[in-house]
């Protein structure tokens, strides 16, 4: 990885940017649309009750949409040369990066404290500003030390904690369960944002491979909101 | 040991038992049969007045608690709700 290089001068192989653009579309409007599907389902069901695990599940789509949506956005600044016939300002880059550090970040803090509510004892409005501060601090730090790397690193460390403590926490139930499909599920949706970070960067998939990583990446959001459909099917 | 209901299913045996008395109690026996002790029950029932879930009318003097249109919708949907919640491990 070159250090102190501008994030947005990595370069592919990929020779078609509108055909990459297209494809990228295409796969934004899948993970989007179900994504904000998701959120949107889940309202009346967190109004009615104002339980602060559906409140942080439904965060971690929110977010999830806005890291894609800055993500499409990053991409389309990369290619404006080819696209649009000029080179983006640089600090429009930065600023996209920026919102994607800090959505995904936010994103899968969400998710932390979705798996782990029942032990996680602050405040709730503290417990935001923490997260959001965390998040602040991760983007800035990005953008300083300008490694996607660095971002893709704390993420699956974040993650990972996660686990572990839900494991800890599942072991001292009476019936724990190590690995739950909700585990699985999850574990799923940080490696597929991680790859899509790392295609960002134009370290580009090879086209044969970036497609099924694509397709199993919505397929992920695709089960959710299949399990969400079901259980919510008559609210 | 009898399991100790949870948060949502406390608020559910509340809106039941005024649902199952006509939509109409009065606040003493909402608390005698919610099996609750007098402080967690004050705290419950200011929350689902808060969440709207419940209103309190004034009947000839006597202070009646009733299930508001969300309290009703509440009580048909929980089922799904708890469903929701067990699946996804909130």
């Amino acid at each position: 990885m070159p250090q102190g290089r501008p994030l947005f001068m990595f370069r592919t192989h990929f020779s078609a940017p509108r055909e990459l653009i297209v494809i990228e579309l295409i796969y934004f409007l899948f993970v989007v649309g179900l994504s904000l599907f998701i959120y949107l389902k889940t309202k009346e069901v967190y109004q009615l009750t104002k339980h602060k695990g559906i409140y942080y599940f439904r965060k971690i789509f929110f977010y999830f949409s806005l890291a894609y949506t800055f993500r499409l956005i990053n991409i389309i600044v990369i290619f404006s040369r080819e696209l649009l016939g000029f080179f983006s300002p640089m600090r429009f880059g930065l600023g996209t990066i920026l919102l994607v550090s800090y959505f995904s970040t936010l994103a899968i803090l969400s998710l932390f404290v979705s798996l782990n509510i029942k032990n996680i004892k602050i405040e709730e409005s503290n417990l935001e500003s923490y997260m959001h501060i965390f998040a602040v601090l991760i983007s800035v730090l990005v953008i300083f030390v300008r490694s996607y790397y660095l971002l893709i690193v704390i993420q699956i460390i974040t993650f990972i904690i996660a686990i572990l403590l839900t494991i800890f926490v599942s072991r001292k139930q009476k019936y724990p369960k190590f690995i739950s499909k909700n585990i699985v599920t999850y574990a799923l949706l940080i490696l597929f944002w991680v790859i899509n970070t790392l295609a960002f960067t134009r370290n580009l998939l090879p086209r044969e491979i970036m497609i099924p990583v694509y397709v199993l990446s919505v397929s992920v959001f695709f089960s959710i909101f299949l399990r969400i459909k079901k259980r919510l099917r008559f609210i | 040991m009898a399991k100790k209901r949870e948060r949502l299913e406390i608020i559910y045996d509340i809106l039941r038992i005024i649902h199952d008395n006509r939509n109409k109690i009065k606040i003493t026996p909402l608390l005698r049969y919610s099996n609750l002790s007098s402080q967690s029950f004050y705290e419950y029932y200011n929350e689902l007045l808060e969440k709207n879930l419940i209103i309190e009318n004034n009947d000839k003097k006597r202070k009646l608690i009733s299930l508001t249109d969300k309290g009703f919708k509440y009580i048909e949907k929980y089922k799904y709700i708890i469903e929701f919640i067990e699946d996804f491990e909130l």
